[in-house]
């Protein structure tokens, strides 16, 4: 089946690293409750056109199928069109529903309401409520045209954060993006998760806000694997901002076919008068710009801080299928601050 | 042209030029579904 995974998930649209089969192992290597894997096959004439994953859990005596999901990574369907296999995938597990039965989808997208549209075609009369929020910062066109069309206060905050930067010496970005080279995959060196997780335990959100999502401390034995995997997939992305030989700033991303997906970022509290956040967040789609990446998705955000940065609010659903309602009342995940500047009062702006 | 963060075309909205129905749901009488519980035949 991997050729067949592989080929999916080249043709699907704003694909992430998520959705490979290599995060699928991590996931259920890191699922503590050893979920059932139902793998969806959709065939066309013949065809493998489209690839939907969920997994199966037993609460008591009730059933949940829902998405596999750590953080703000979830396995969508893969295919052209990821929305259409809700249709023959509903229609297979309809028969098999009965009062125990709850499919419980959290954090799809439903552009057009075509996730909408597919799971009333099944017969299901269901309506999306309201889960979380991301945003996808376009790459398109040139940097000065991206620069212009920020908000003037965010382009106020970066241009004062620069030069206070300056106040701690010589400052440099650096971005690490392995590449495999003709014999060999790419080296990993395990003393990056390890620099990465020595800010992360020291992140200035953290400190007041154990549980914002990208951050959470559950995470970070997950991301301890998903470094080398996505390491030697040349699916990695790791930006660092550092004073001197000392980084005090990363953003992990995961990349797929240029699109950038936020999968774990921190900052050293002892810099908090700064916005490093925000400035290793400018420097990263600045360096972007020239790379010709396509698409950074930031993770769980709000539509306010989306527009600051020029980017398109996409907001998530959670679709509730069955009788019972949902068995597990889960929250969405907690949105990330970008703009963190402590106060002395404790307030971030 | 897009909607959301999807182009018409990555919905499979652009009708006209695709020449095939919403989804592709038209055609769901000629799709079947397998179903695999094992990771390794994955």
């Amino acid at each position: 089946m991997r050729p067949v995974w592989e080929t999916l998930y080249r043709q699907t649209p704003r694909p992430a690293f998520c959705q490979t089969l290599d995060w699928l192992h991590l996931y259920l290597k890191h699922s503590g409750t050893r979920p059932t894997l139902r793998a969806f096959c959709v065939d066309e004439q013949g065809e493998t056109t489209g690839l939907t994953v969920l997994v199966e859990r037993w609460f008591d005596r009730r059933c949940e199928l829902s998405l596999p999901v750590i953080g703000n990574e979830t396995c969508l369907p893969l295919g052209a069109n990821p929305w259409g296999n809700w249709v023959p995938v509903g229609e297979h597990l309809r028969s098999e529903m009965t009062r125990r039965h709850v499919i419980d989808l959290r954090g799809l997208a439903d552009p057009e309401g075509m996730t909408t549209f597919s799971l009333h075609a099944v017969g299901w009369d269901v309506k999306p409520h309201p889960w979380s929020g991301s945003a996808a910062i376009s790459l398109k066109g040139t940097w000065e045209q991206y620069w212009s069309q920020l908000s003037p206060k965010l382009r106020t905050l970066i241009e004062q954060g620069e030069q206070q930067l300056t106040s701690l010496g010589q400052t440099n970005f650096v971005r690490i993006r392995p590449q495999r080279s003709e014999c060999s995959a790419p080296l990993y060196e395990p003393e990056l998760y390890d620099q990465c997780l020595k800010i992360s335990l020291n992140d200035e959100c953290q400190l007041s806000q154990s549980n914002s999502v990208l951050n959470d401390p559950n995470r970070h034995q997950f991301l301890r694997d998903l470094f080398p995997v996505a390491w030697r997939q040349e699916a990695a992305d790791l930006c660092l901002l550092m004073v001197g030989s000392q980084p005090i700033a990363f953003r992990f991303h995961t990349l797929a076919f240029g699109h950038l997906q936020t999968v774990w970022t921190a900052v050293d509290a002892e810099y908090h008068d700064l916005p490093l956040a925000t400035l290793l967040l400018f420097r990263t789609i600045k360096d972007s710009f020239q790379r010709h990446d396509q698409e950074l998705d930031l993770g769980p955000m709000t539509a306010d801080v989306a527009r600051d940065w020029n980017g398109q609010f996409v907001p998530l659903s959670r679709f509730v299928i069955g009788n019972g309602g949902p068995i597990l009342a889960a929250q969405p995940p907690e949105v990330d601050r970008l703009n963190r500047t402590k106060h002395g009062d404790g307030r971030y702006t | 042209m897009t909607s959301g963060f999807f182009t018409l075309d990555e919905l499979g909205l652009n009708l006209q030029a695709s020449g095939r129905g919403v989804s592709g749901m038209e055609a769901l009488e000629e799709k079947s579904v397998l179903e695999i519980n094992d990771l390794a035949t994955l």
